[in-house]
């Protein structure tokens, strides 16, 4: 009690690349076209998405679309040689999340911008020394809700505790958040209000769940010191 | 005739409105409800379920509305997207306004009617091909034997 619905708030107001889903995996890898996932993203509210997408991308987007190379961390050479590979042609580069020491190696490196799947590995994945060279590197963590949709029972809940661990660490280094619906259909899309009313049912804050939404636009364009020359 | 409880002993309820994805598929209003009440349940437990005191009262058109108590609007629209599938059909359902009365509902239903387009259907070698329009969506649904293929695009994809 005390706090306003979320129904009745207005996320619209905010301005462009604020209200990014910062992970569809669009045809062929899924059922639903890139063009179609950003119509249906543009009418359930959000101003731009994230898309992991190898082919051509269509210029007639109905909102603005960054492209993701997600890469997998083998090893930890493998995965810095193509995370360098992947980011001369996407905007954006992302790791799913495997091996703790490879990944702790990977974001050192500071060769990626989002870590996705964190949900579906074992606890201590992202532990506390990952966390703060993430913080330092400027790497997001994404919160995949289709880790939370598509599960029941012990599997949510394992779900729900990886995003409490995030949460934790997030609030004690203060690394970007980003929320993603991570699917390949775009079924499996939510509103940014029904995004914000799950974020909220398992614990962020109003505050934290705006700068999530927000967060793609500053690993878009991130700050550097002004230089003097 | 049930007798009407005075003011202070009524339920204080509201009324949830969400529109469902596909729009064209039709889903039995009491299946629904079991969908509905398994996700409050599965999301939020068993005694927060009671204090939400969730009711599908219709499912049609796109649009669901259900009732709930007054002050677990939030947590039922939360459930509410938690929804994936309704028996073996997936479907997404995104919350859009709560009100108190049915009739606000109504009125916002009137407004938001999907213009759909006549469905094409083509039947070759390869099975069966039913393509649906609205506006700029474009749903391809392609029926082999006993399975089921679904590609959805925008009339350019289809051109390319």
């Amino acid at each position: 009690m005390g706090r306003t619905s979320l129904l009745f708030d207005d996320f619209m107001t905010i301005p462009a690349f604020s209200c990014t889903d910062a992970h569809v995996i669009p045809a062929p890898a899924g059922d639903t076209s890139l063009r179609r996932f950003a119509l249906e993203a543009k009418a359930l509210g959000f101003d731009s998405i994230v898309a992991e997408y190898t082919g051509a991308f269509p210029e007639d987007c109905a909102i603005p679309v960054a492209r993701i190379t997600c890469i997998v961390g083998e090893t930890q050479q493998k995965a810095i040689r193509d995370a360098g590979k992947a980011a001369r042609t996407a905007d954006l580069v992302g790791i799913y999340a495997g091996d703790a020491g490879i990944l702790r190696g990977v974001v050192q490196s500071g060769s990626v911008n989002i870590i996705y799947g964190l949900a579906s590995q074992p606890t201590g994945t992202l532990d506390h020394i990952t966390a703060r060279y993430t913080a330092e590197r400027g790497v997001a963590v994404a919160i995949e809700l289709n880790s939370l949709l598509g599960r029941h029972s012990h599997r949510r809940q394992r779900a729900i505790r990886a995003y409490h661990d995030i949460l934790r660490l997030h609030r004690k280094h203060h690394f970007p958040l980003v929320l993603g619906s991570g699917t390949n259909s775009y079924l499996g899309l939510r509103s940014p209000r029904a995004v914000a009313l799950l974020c909220r049912s398992f614990g962020m804050e109003d505050a934290e769940i705006k700068a999530a939404f927000s967060a793609v636009d500053t690993l878009l364009h991130p700050h550097v010191p002004v230089e003097v020359i | 005739m049930a007798k009407v409880r005075p003011p202070t002993l009524r339920d204080n309820r509201r009324y949830v409105l969400a529109r469902y994805e596909p729009r064209y598929r039709e889903f039995d209003p009491k299946k629904m409800y079991y969908v509905v009440q398994d996700a409050v349940t599965g999301l939020f437990g068993d005694l927060r379920s009671v204090s939400i005191g969730q009711a599908v009262m219709s499912c049609e058109g796109g649009f669901l509305i259900v009732r709930c108590l007054r002050g677990g609007e939030d947590d039922l629209g939360a459930a509410l997207a938690a929804v994936t599938a309704v028996g073996d059909e997936s479907v997404a359902i995104h919350p859009m306004k709560s009100s108190g009365t049915i009739k606000t509902l109504r009125d916002v239903i009137k407004n938001n009617q999907p213009v759909m387009g006549p469905i094409l259907e083509e039947t070759n070698s390869e099975g069966q091909t039913l393509i649906r329009r609205e506006g700029k969506k474009v749903d391809v649904v392609r029926r082999k034997n006993m399975s089921q293929n679904n590609f959805y695009c925008v009339p350019e994809d289809m051109e390319e």
